[in-house]
């Protein structure tokens, strides 16, 4: 078993053990297995002392779309197709984006230099539904060991992507009204699915799988969560709406106009993540983008994470999304948060990761100066205990040579 | 007339002045210095605590000519079908109220060159105006044309429709060549009394390029692009200027002997298709090795609000402090060839500044004020 | 300074020498042979039990200008050409496209040619057009592209059979027929002769940069290399040099075994290649023993990969497997080396360990024909360019 301590001089613990000045962190194996302001350490027991420098969770991306995001890479798998079957053009929960996961892509090295080091990648948003994602580290030996859970949502899009992905090629939906009577159509079909396979089942009767229908089961049962990516007032609202009806657990991706709605949001204790806001106002619904909208959602009480939906922004620019948050007037402590344990719960996996308490894994980041400042560098990201990156051994493409 | 006393001056030229005053007449600086006397009716703006900058300067940007939110109907910037464009003007293109130039002046940022689009190997011409003071585009220039906008990457971007480098090269020859074939006749011509030719619209832009008078824009991201321009502007002797240089870190030296002007980036990009190979510490690379550049948004691969950020993360990944604030004032300024009027404060310069609430590198700093010729256009809402 | 020795030299323009040296100064071999003095500060490389030859000559390829899915961008196979829309030929003739700006110096697959032991290529546009452009001869190793770059232009690349016919027939232009790939590539000819003659007699013609390269062809300044399976494609290129007195070389020349006088008694060099698949019509009577045919018929010839069609790395192992049937073994080492430098215009410099050459040097496990052999070393221009230690392969690193 390995077993050893870390201290440096700020560690943000991001849980109740507050901020740390020269606190330790004791590790066993990868796991954090002690936090304290100060502790004796058994002889055995080698203790790293980072120095100078600040110390926080790895941060978890709770809506990225690594790897699959590439138009330079063999597979451009932001839509795929599907099986096709007897929900139409615009569904395709059958796509499991699992099978895409390829760990020697760069974007996983790219979130490590950025002191990313979990993240949940998802399909895309050209259709109603289009398919489940997954969450992974940035940083393993095998895919076994990348991959910390399976399934971690139905991904589903309202608004303009949808409409303009399916309805340019003639299939519904061309409207708003029409991708909320698809959605409400594919989790009708699951209803009933789900009831007459019971029947069967309870009867002893043979019974065909229908693979378009059985991911969406878990999220009728409440197991999963349906990941609905909205950006406008309005489509939140139907988000909320058809979840209120079907009785399902929803998170909303984007939010951007989450300011005007944030009410609605915390009173259902609906997790959302927040971004990309550093882009361009590329389309309509997208007009009232800001950074304010995170002071609104935390003044209601609303759990958000900042993303980068990488690589629509690439990975490592979402601790600038909280720097440039918190210049806006979010707090210190909620931006902290709003690039870690929250994170980690609108994913599912706060049990593992988000921040540095006993029983999650050590997955840590360390920077030469405060997390937040515009001028801070990542200095070396740790997963699961092990050093995963290091800025003085990292070279450059260019020092690489030719 | 109005008198900004008690501010931190980063004048550009001169270095930082500590508590000093800036005197504005008739939109222009006036007197700078410790102690300067109140005029009698002045306006006075006490700016203690706060730093005074030059306007940021976006070198290359398309604000207004790319609406935004309202998707393609307001994407003025690509005549797709056009791929040698020379008579395009980004001037006819420009809406002047779009909600890009509030994030401009949000940003700091006072003058923004303009360029067309990057679908066609010739594009068409560049304007570079002031984010504010008109509804009228005419009204807010400095210059135009400024130069003519080229893209020298091939294929990648599906939308292009370009499969290949040595067609694109092979089309702009083309061109450069029916200018100097253009040129030759009118010598003839004129030498033998005869009727002197016009060359008409379509030819005028790059008649201008051979002769010096109007610069190409080239947009190069991989080491062949660089090295493709550099080959190029040294056969045919145009005017060259460097746009976006993503890979300029794998040939420092070629840039440092071409002694071109550069506007590098954007940096601050997402990770499709050509922006692969963008790095934050290419500003860094380039500025240790001894050149002087304009960091760029590319407005709206990164949004122009964030001209100060993307110079703030040069400065993290390698440039120095000094170097990044001038790359996004003065030496812009320089290589629009408006370095008399903009990029620094400095005596008889236009009074196009910004007052922030504290050093434009920190974190929870903001623009608290932006004045175009020393007239208010922006004031942050408490 | 380097000094390879105790290697069994295969120095190509001469006999085997075993336990031979190679020196090496300043990019350039000094010195071949036996018992030679090892200069004071030389590195010396002990090739003992170990092959030595010069670096492999790729005669026809596409490498590091189009595409082949691993992410670079370009595809230098059916560009528009100059000028936009109204030109002096129509779509399939577009002479002046050159490689040398397409050409991406840093493509992995040129990486992957030198592991191999291949060292210097001509690449150049496809296959799609009759007349396609320019290609370059490029070193797959060095500085900065201007390093690596030998000839610009070294051709101009023309094509017929199939390829063009089902290119713009499937767009519904010309051509769309074999008769209609002829008429094209006489029609170019004709009209480039005419402009010739035009700006012969009146120099203030202006420069058209489409039928430039032609006229080069015609003074006999740059050879057309044609790419022809067919028998009849082949002889209808034949007939085109005939009218028109150019100088060409036959790329793949798939059938050239079968019409083999016609071939040699108008002393054209064959680009022989790639053997290894079939994939149309045209390429149906392909075989390895081809080679040895065009070789006893006393034809100037070297092997090609085509690569990427086969990956660079097989060049090897098809002249291996043309020597297993029927080629002389001295004359499919040539196939590879020296030969094929001489196909292509750069025997100076490269093709043989000799005095004077550039240095680029292999140091292989086992003789060069053998398939079980493995190229250790890469010299290009006397630099350790490819190390089979040093070089890991990716899945041989630690990690993912």
């Amino acid at each position: 078993m390995k077993r050893f301590a870390i201290t440096a001089e700020t560690i943000y613990t991001v849980d109740k053990a507050g901020v740390l000045k020269n606190g330790i962190i004791l590790i066993e194996n990868d796991k954090i297995t002690a936090v304290a302001p100060q502790m004796t350490l058994p002889s055995d027991v080698e203790l790293i002392d980072f120095g100078r420098v600040s110390l926080m969770p790895g941060m978890v991306e709770a809506h990225s779309h690594l790897i699959a995001h590439d138009w330079n890479y063999d597979e451009d798998a932001y839509e795929s197709n599907g099986s096709g079957g007897s929900l139409g053009k615009a569904c395709s929960p059958d796509v499991d984006y699992y099978y895409h996961f390829d760990p020697r892509h760069r974007h996983l090295n790219d979130a490590l230099a950025g002191g990313v080091t979990s993240a949940n990648i998802l399909p895309g948003s050209g259709k109603i539904i289009t398919g489940t994602g997954f969450a992974a580290k940035m940083y393993g030996k095998t895919r076994e060991e990348l991959v910390i859970k399976r399934n971690t949502g139905v991904k589903i899009a309202l608004g303009e992507n949808p409409k303009r992905a399916v309805g340019s090629t003639g299939a519904i939906p061309t409207t708003r009204m029409g991708s909320a009577a698809v959605l409400r159509d594919a989790l009708y079909k699951a209803q009933e699915y789900m009831k007459n396979k019971s029947k069967a089942e309870a009867e002893g009767k043979d019974f065909t799988l229908n693979l378009q229908l059985e991911p969406l089961l878990p999220l009728l049962r409440r197991e999963i969560p349906g990941r609905i990516h909205a950006h406008r007032a309005d489509d939140m609202i139907t988000a909320m709406r058809i979840a209120d009806e079907f009785n399902i657990i929803i998170t909303l991706e984007h939010t951007t106009s989450g300011h005007l709605v944030a009410q609605e949001i915390a009173k259902r204790g609906i997790r959302c993540t927040l971004g990309p806001t550093m882009g361009s106002r590329s389309k309509q619904e997208v007009h009232a983008k800001g950074f304010l909208t995170a002071l609104a959602l935390e003044e209601a009480g609303v759990c958000f994470s900042l993303t980068t939906d990488a690589s629509v922004l690439a990975i490592e620019l979402i601790r600038l999304a909280g720097s440039l948050a918190h210049r806006e007037g979010l707090s210190e402590e909620a931006t902290l948060r709003a690039l870690t344990i929250n994170g980690a719960i609108v994913t599912g996996i706060e049990d593992r990761v988000g921040s540095l308490a006993v029983g999650k894994d050590a997955d840590f980041a360390t920077y030469d100066g405060h997390p937040l400042s515009l001028r801070s560098n990542v200095l070396q990201t740790w997963v699961n205990g092990e050093k995963a990156w290091d800025r003085a051994t990292w070279l450059e493409p260019w020092q690489k040579g030719f | 007339m109005l008198l900004i006393k008690n501010a931190r001056l980063f004048t550009m030229t001169q270095g930082i002045l500590e508590k000093a005053s800036l005197l504005i007449e008739d939109g222009k600086i006036t007197a700078i210095g410790e102690k300067i006397k109140t005029p009698k009716g002045c306006t006075v703006l006490d700016a203690e605590g706060k730093t005074v900058t030059p306007g940021l300067i976006e070198a290359c940007g398309r604000p207004g000519l790319h609406e935004e939110t309202v998707g393609a109907i307001g994407a003025d910037e690509d005549e797709t079908t056009e791929k040698i464009g020379a008579y395009l003007k980004a001037l006819d293109g420009i809406l002047p109220n779009d909600v890009s130039f509030q994030d401009a002046l949000e940003g700091g940022v006072t003058t923004v060159n303009v360029c067309p689009g990057t679908s066609a190997i010739i594009a068409g011409q560049s304007a570079v105006i002031h984010t504010a003071g008109s509804n009228i585009i005419d009204r807010m220039v400095l210059k135009e044309p400024f130069g003519l906008f080229v893209n020298l990457v091939g294929g990648g971007n599906p939308r292009q429709g370009f499969r290949d480098r040595s067609d694109m090269v092979a089309k702009l020859v083309n061109e450069l060549q029916k200018a100097k074939d253009f040129i030759a006749k009118r010598e003839k011509a004129l030498k033998e009394g005869k009727d002197v030719p016009e060359a008409g619209y379509r030819l005028a832009p790059m008649v201008d390029v051979i002769e010096g008078k109007l610069p190409l824009i080239m947009q190069v991201v991989y080491l062949h692009d660089i090295q493709n321009a550099l080959e190029l502007a040294a056969e045919w002797g145009f005017r060259l200027i460097l746009q976006r240089v993503s890979e300029g870190y794998f040939c420092v030296e070629d840039l440092v002997k071409a002694k071109v002007p550069l506007m590098v980036g954007p940096i601050l990009m997402n990770r499709r298709g050509l922006f692969q190979t963008t790095s934050h510490k290419t500003p860094g690379v380039l500025s240790k090795a001894g050149l002087q550049f304009a960091l760029s948004t590319e407005h709206p691969n990164t949004g122009i609000d964030h001209l100060v950020t993307t110079a703030a993360i040069a400065n993290r990944e390698g440039m120095s402090e000094e170097e990044a604030l001038k790359a996004i004032t003065l030496y812009p300024a320089q290589i629009l060839g408006l370095d008399d009027q903009i990029g620094s404060l400095e005596v008889g310069k236009r009074a196009d500044l910004v007052v922030w609430t504290g050093h434009p590198f920190e974190t929870l700093t903001k623009v608290e004020t932006v004045l175009i010729d020393g007239v208010s256009v922006y004031e942050r809402r408490s | 300074m380097l000094a390879i020795i105790n290697g069994t030299l295969v120095t190509v323009s001469g006999p085997i020498i075993p336990n031979g040296t190679v020196i090496v100064d300043q990019g350039k071999i000094v010195a071949v042979g036996k018992n030679l003095p090892i200069p004071a500060k030389a590195e010396v490389v002990d090739a003992t039990g170990k092959f030595v030859m010069p670096g492999i000559v790729e005669a026809h390829c596409h490498l590091g200008v189009m595409d082949f899915g691993v992410g670079e961008e370009d595809n230098h196979m059916d560009a528009d050409g100059a000028p936009a829309g109204a030109g002096s030929f129509g779509p399939a003739v577009t002479p002046e496209l050159m490689s040398y700006y397409a050409f991406n110096p840093r493509h992995i697959q040129l990486k992957q040619a030198l592991a191999a032991g291949v060292t210097t290529i001509l690449t150049r546009p496809g296959s799609g057009k009759i007349i396609s452009g320019m290609g370059i001869i490029t070193k797959t190793y060095g500085k900065s592209r201007k390093d690596m770059v030998m000839m610009n232009p070294a051709e101009v690349k023309m094509a017929l059979g199939e390829n063009p016919k089902r290119n713009f027939g499937s767009k519904k232009q010309s051509p769309s027929t074999r008769m209609g790939s002829g008429a094209i590539l006489r029609d170019a000819f004709l009209k480039a002769k005419s402009y010739m003659a035009k700006r012969e007699k009146d120099p203030e013609t202006p420069i058209n940069y489409q039928m430039e390269p032609l006229v080069k062809v015609l003074k006999g300044e740059l050879k057309a290399r044609i790419h022809a399976h067919r028998a009849d494609d082949i002889m209808m290129a034949l007939r085109a040099a005939d009218e028109f007195g150019f100088q060409m070389s036959i790329e793949h020349a798939s059938e050239a075994h079968i019409i083999a006088e016609e071939v040699r008694k108008r002393n054209i060099p064959c680009v022989l290649g790639p053997s290894m698949t079939r994939t149309k019509v045209e390429t149906t009577r392909k075989d390895f023993a081809a080679a040895g045919i065009l070789e006893k018929a006393g034809i100037k010839v070297c092997i090609t990969t085509d690569a990427g069609v086969v990956p660079q790395e097989y060049l090897r192992t098809c002249v291996a497997l043309s020597h297993r049937a029927g080629m002389s073994e001295d004359g499919a080492i040539r196939a590879m080396t020296l030969t094929s430098a001489e196909i292509i215009g750069v025997e100076n410099r490269v093709g043989s360990l000799d005095v004077g050459k550039d240095a680029d040097v292999l140091i292989l496990d086992g003789h060069p024909l053998e398939l079980l052999s493995q190229v250790e070393k890469v010299y290009v221009s006397g630099v350790l360019a490819f190390d089979i230690e040093r070089d890991k392969e990716p899945w041989e690193k630690e990690g993912v």
